[in-house]
Order: C-alpha cells, then structure tokens, then sequence
C-alpha cells in the first residue's frame, strides 16, 4: 500500500516535471530563436561599416548556388543596400586550412574594394593560425581597402607575393589569401549580376 | 565548508574556473546556481517526508534535472548570449544537487552548511573573476588560468587560516 502511494508520488512529480518543462520551453521558444537570430545577424553584418547599408542583407541572398572556385567555395552571398542602391556584396566563403574547414566572410564594396574579412568558423591551432578567428586581428584586418589590382601579386612572401604571413600559420595565411583572392575575381567576374539581381521583391 | 558535502561542492569546481571569463557570464552562472538549489531545496523538503528509499533518490534526479532545465530555458529566454555557455555546467548543477540532497545538506539542521556553500561559492567566483578581469589579457580567458589563480587563491586562504591558528 505504501509502495503505491509513493509510485503515485514520484509519477506524479514526473508528469508534472516533464509538463513544466515542455510548457516553459514552448513559452521560451520564440524569445530563445529571436535572439539567436540577432545575435548571428551582429556576428555576419559587422563586416560592414554602420552607415554602409540600410537594408536586412541577410534578408537578401544572393542566387549563388555554392560554386567551386579556383581554391575555395563559395557558400553563399547577401546584398547590401544603401537608398535603394547596391552598396556592398557580403560572400560566405569556405576553403581547406590547417587543421579543417576555414569559413570566411569576405564583404565587398561596389567598386570591388574589401570592406572586410571576418572568420565565421576554423580549427586551425590555437595561437599559430587561431588568431584568424580573433575580433579585431591586425592580419585579418590589413585586407580592408585591398582589391583584385592592388596588390597585383595575391600571394604570401614566400610564394613571391606580397603578404606577409602570420607567424608559425604558413598554410592559414595561404588558405586565407586565396580564399579572398577567389572571391575577389568571382565579383569581378559576376559583378552584374551580383550587383543587380533579378529577383525584385 | 563542512567535509560531508566536500565532493558535491567540487563539482562546482569546473563551473568556477568555466564561467569566470566574463562577469556577464559569471553573474548569470551564479544567479541559476542559487535559483536551482533554493528551488531544488524546497521541493525536496516536501518530497522528504512522503518518500523513502529509491523512490526519494528517483524523484530527487527528476526535480534536479527539472529545475536545471527550466533554469536553463529562462536564462537563454532572458539573455541569451551570456548563457550558451552555461549548458554544460549546468548538467553538473544537476549532478551536484541530487549529491547535496543525498548527503543531506537540505535537511532543517544544516542551515549553516548552507549558507557557508552560497559565501564560499560566491565569494571564489567574485575573486577568479576578478582577477581575470584585472589581468585582462588573452591568457586570462583560457581555462588553465583560471586554474592556476584558484590554486593561488586556496594557498593564500591557507597561510591565512595556518597564521591564525595558535601554534
């Protein structure tokens, strides 16, 4: 008798465990999602500069449908707006690294000058190619203003380029640089149609 | 902190060290942590009395694993960048209450053994974070840091304690 009234308690507080956590979780569903959303879209945009675009870019993707470049794939892409007009193309760009899969996020400008780089995901060695995936890294940085042109040679030192490396990270450097490299030709190539799409919403 | 709840309270060790890196994260650690053990507490004194054996440990697991999630639920609702984190340390909370209940720590008489576990928690969280604040440098952030102020953290608290005792 005792066994079944303590059974009966502990189904209780079992049904009333699993209702309270499925009711709290439908309840916090739609907040969690919301901010998950916001906080990726802050984590995408800040390539670009504030002021640079008025639109939601992440609203507008771009009709790529992941192409192979020379060393790396493009992912994805999203327009920038400013006033109605293109202001900036955003690229998701993927190549092999180090240690795995670096994803890259490489912005724009309408004159086919980078706005910036951001490292979206890498496995490459604390430390060494690591860095690439810090805020604010002074060597990820140095590629705002370049473009297809300057410099002329897109390649490390070393491979009788113009960059300079990051210490101890040959092969990051590398991926890095060609990555950007591709993405700038792939805008050279497809500006029109990157610039102007067709979709109109 | 008394040495019957001496292994239930290290589990917060890799919390401490985890969630110091950032005072935002820190606060939000500590706020669930007290939130789910006053929480687990209370239920727990009502199911004392009404259960016994296994059926005690059973309904201990499920109201611990119920209030971490539900903790764990309202801080990602609340602020959800602090608390991504938090996931893994929170398991361990779960672990460390079902410990504490076990061995007895929210029984009527063990008010003192209570409060000192909520001061010595707070208070190791409030130094590692500081002084990983102070530091601020990137080898402040890595968990090994963490470890190694907390080890100079304990030694100080002992040549304390050792000064003060009558030779």
């Amino acid at each position: 008798m005792k066994r079944t009234s303590q059974a009966l308690i502990v189904l209780l507080i079992a049904v009333g465990a699993v209702g309270l956590t499925i009711g709290l979780q439908q309840l916090t569903a739609k907040p969690i999602a919301e901010q998950q959303r916001a906080l990726q879209n802050r984590a995408l945009l800040d390539v670009l500069p504030t002021g640079g675009y008025d639109n939601q870019p992440l609203e507008h993707p771009l009709g790529i449908t992941s192409p192979m470049l020379d060393n790396s794939q493009l992912l994805g892409g999203y327009l920038a707006t400013l006033a109605g007009k293109p202001s900036a193309v955003v690229l998701r760009s993927q190549i092999d690294g180090y240690g795995g899969r670096i994803e890259l996020l490489i912005a724009i400008d309408r004159n086919a000058k980078l706005l910036g780089v951001k490292t979206l995901a890498h496995t490459e060695t604390p430390s060494l190619g690591g860095h690439i995936g810090e805020s604010g890294n002074a060597w990820i940085a140095a590629f705002k203003g370049l473009s297809l042109e300057n410099p002329q040679a897109w390649a490390l030192k070393r491979d009788s380029g113009q960059f300079d490396q990051m210490v101890g990270a040959t092969i990051t450097s590398r991926a890095v640089i060609n990555a950007i490299h591709d993405a700038l030709r792939y805008f050279d190539g497809h500006r029109q149609a990157l610039l102007e799409p067709t979709d109109h919403d | 902190m008394t040495k019957p709840f001496a292994l239930a309270s290290l589990l917060l060790l890799p919390a401490l060290l985890g969630v110091s890196a950032t005072p935002s994260g820190a606060a939000m650690f500590w706020v669930s942590w007290m939130l789910i053990v006053t929480l687990h507490g209370w239920s727990c004194g009502w199911v004392r009395n009404r259960l016994s054996g296994h059926w005690r440990l059973m309904a201990n697991v499920l109201l611990a694993t119920t209030w971490v999630s539900c903790a764990y639920l309202v801080a990602q609702a609340l602020a959800f960048a602090p608390s991504t984190g938090l996931g893994a340390y929170l398991a361990l909370i779960a672990m460390q209450c079902v410990l504490l209940e076990h061995d007895g720590l929210f029984a009527a008489n063990q008010r003192r053994a209570r409060l000192q576990l909520i001061a010595v928690s707070a208070g190791l969280l409030v130094a590692i974070t500081v002084a990983r604040f102070l530091l601020a440098s990137s080898i402040a952030m890595l968990a090994p840091t963490g470890f190694i102020l907390l080890g100079l953290l304990l030694a100080g608290w002992q040549a304390w304690t050792q000064r003060r005792k009558p030779h």
